[in-house]
């Protein structure tokens, strides 16, 4: 698996993780939990810089 | 009659009625019956369910579910021809043996194949309707378990084979799905379609002999098709019938009980996962590719199979994976005896090779052969007294007849699974292999036992009740 980051649903606030690779393109995220499709600009840790590595 | 799902179940009724359940009881797709197999699983409970009131995402109940059908090595035997009491060793040789003698499939006409029964395509098709299992809590979506069927093109690298091996699907939509592939036999079918801008058909086959799935998880030469391989371990011809949608070149198992055909898009991907993946984490969310789908047919009645992936179902339906390896490290040494594939690495990332070392170096060879595979990360080698199945004797190996400065190993760099948490950027990894075998022509420690004929003289209920 290659390197991962947590991020944070907009609407439900809840956390899944995605593979870093999907910063380097242009591709939206999908919630697991409500289903929300966002793009990178709502991902609110990636503003506060709190992104982890697994 | 044809080997398919229905006469394997009603062999495992047969020979281990134990090992096979029913649920009446109407239940939820979503975790409700990854919650029943999870509470078995805690019990120690393995056995074959068939739900048979499952829920539908749309609410709608009544579908036949089956699951845990390959959760334990006793119905794999079954499976394989033989007795639940040869699933060890025994069985892997066996999967092994089958494996060499391929059988071309047989094609038949639609009118003869009973996945035929019912065709949905149009405007009527909603994949939806199926009971499509969501397993686990971060899962993204209800997901398909089972496996894909690719047909290389003309201009690809094996023209015309059809290649079956096990993908996950995420449903979409009504007809469509995500698809996440490694990059192996179907990734490179795939790419020659999309490096052409074209795109791939493939079928997707829900419900059928475990030993079609034991082939699905084998990794012959990229030339020659896992229907053969399937026919050689069903022990007869797998029965074909053409494509609904994808031409009739294109071949699908006439005794699934459901196809779903398709196409994977060219050049077009979506966020796809995270997903519960058979190392017992979710592999993260991708950009991967999506399938638009074209048809289901499927049989009256029919049994949706659902693999009960990242627990026992997914563990020894990788005793096609564990014949691989056997196969790779018997033709390096032909002194090897058993392989494993234990457990504890998830049935996928650790081997045990039990051989009669007749030549120094052979537990070396043998490791190097099965590290060929491709996902290994650790392997053992013991000696012929030493029982690959019980982990315990072969860790007993591993402290008492290796020295870490000599008989240990690391091999880096090596193509291993995307799925390895473990691993960083790319798909390489390293790989641990232990040589716990006695030094060849030396003297060494005896094992300690007890004499055998004070063991036959005593039998244990003449001096103690109720042990």
């Amino acid at each position: 698996m290659a390197n991962v980051f947590w991020l944070t649903c907009p609407q439900c606030s809840k956390r899944f993780y995605a593979e870093t690779s999907m910063l380097k393109i242009k591709t939206n995220f999908r919630c697991p939990f409500c289903e929300l499709v966002f793009d990178r600009d709502q991902i609110e840790e990636e503003k506060e810089e709190k992104w982890q590595k697994i | 009659m044809a080997k398919d799902l229905r006469s394997f179940l009603e062999d495992l009724r047969a020979k281990l009625p134990e090992n096979y359940l029913e649920v009446g009881k109407e239940i939820d797709s979503r975790f409700e019956t990854s919650a029943i197999l999870k509470h078995m699983e805690d019990r120690k409970n393995f056995s074959t369910v068939l739900f048979k009131n499952v829920k539908n995402i749309k609410g709608v109940s009544g579908h036949r579910v089956l699951s845990n059908l390959t959760a334990s090595r006793e119905n794999m035997a079954i499976g394989a021809g033989l007795s639940p009491e040869q699933s060890g060793g025994d069985l892997t040789r066996e999967v092994s043996r089958k494996s060499k003698q391929p059988l071309a499939p047989r094609v038949v006409p639609a009118k003869e194949a009973p996945v035929k029964q019912n065709i949905v395509t149009g405007k009527d098709l909603d994949i939806g309707d199926l009971p499509v299992i969501r397993h686990h809590e971060m899962d993204a979506a209800p997901y398909f378990t089972m496996a894909v069927v690719a047909r290389h093109p003309e201009w690809g690298i094996a023209p015309g084979v059809h290649n079956v091996s096990f993908h996950r699907m995420m449903y979409q939509g009504p007809s469509q799905t995500g698809i996440h592939m490694s990059p192996i036999h179907t990734w490179h079918v795939f790419r020659s379609y999309e490096e052409r801008n074209l795109p791939c058909p493939i079928a997707y086959v829900i419900g059928h002999h475990p030993m079609f799935y034991v082939s699905a998880n084998m990794n012959p030469p990229i030339d020659q098709s896992e229907y053969d391989l399937a026919g050689g371990l069903m022990d007869e011809p797998l029965r074909l019938t053409p494509s609904e949608t994808l031409g009739d070149d294109f071949l699908v198992p006439a005794d699934a009980e459901i196809v779903i055909e398709g196409e994977i898009l060219a050049n077009r991907r979506e966020p796809e996962a995270p997903f519960g993946e058979w190392t017992r984490y979710y592999g993260p969310q991708r950009s991967n590719p999506v399938v638009a789908i074209k048809a289901v047919t499927h049989r009256n009645d029919s049994i949706y199979l659902d693999n009960f992936i990242g627990h026992r179902d997914m563990d020894c339906l990788t005793l096609g994976w564990e014949g691989t390896v056997y196969n790779r490290a018997k033709a390096a040494v032909p002194t090897v005896l058993d392989v494993c594939l234990p457990h504890s690495g998830c049935c996928g990332y650790h081997a045990y090779i039990r051989i009669k070392k007749t030549v120094p170096g052979q537990p070396i060879n043998a490791a190097m052969a099965a590290l060929s595979w491709g996902f290994l990360k650790l392997v053992v080698v013991v000696d012929e007294d030493i029982d690959v199945f019980d982990e315990e004797k072969v860790w007993w190996a591993v402290a008492t007849r290796a020295q870490a400065g000599k008989q240990v190993q690391v091999v880096r760099g090596l193509r291993g699974s995307i799925l390895d948490p473990s691993i960083e950027e790319t798909v390489e990894h390293d790989a641990l292999i232990i040589d716990a075998t006695k030094p060849f022509g030396k003297a060494y420690a005896e094992a300690i036992k007890i004499p055998e004929e004070a063991m036959q003289k005593i039998r244990l209920e003449d001096y103690i009740k109720g042990l």
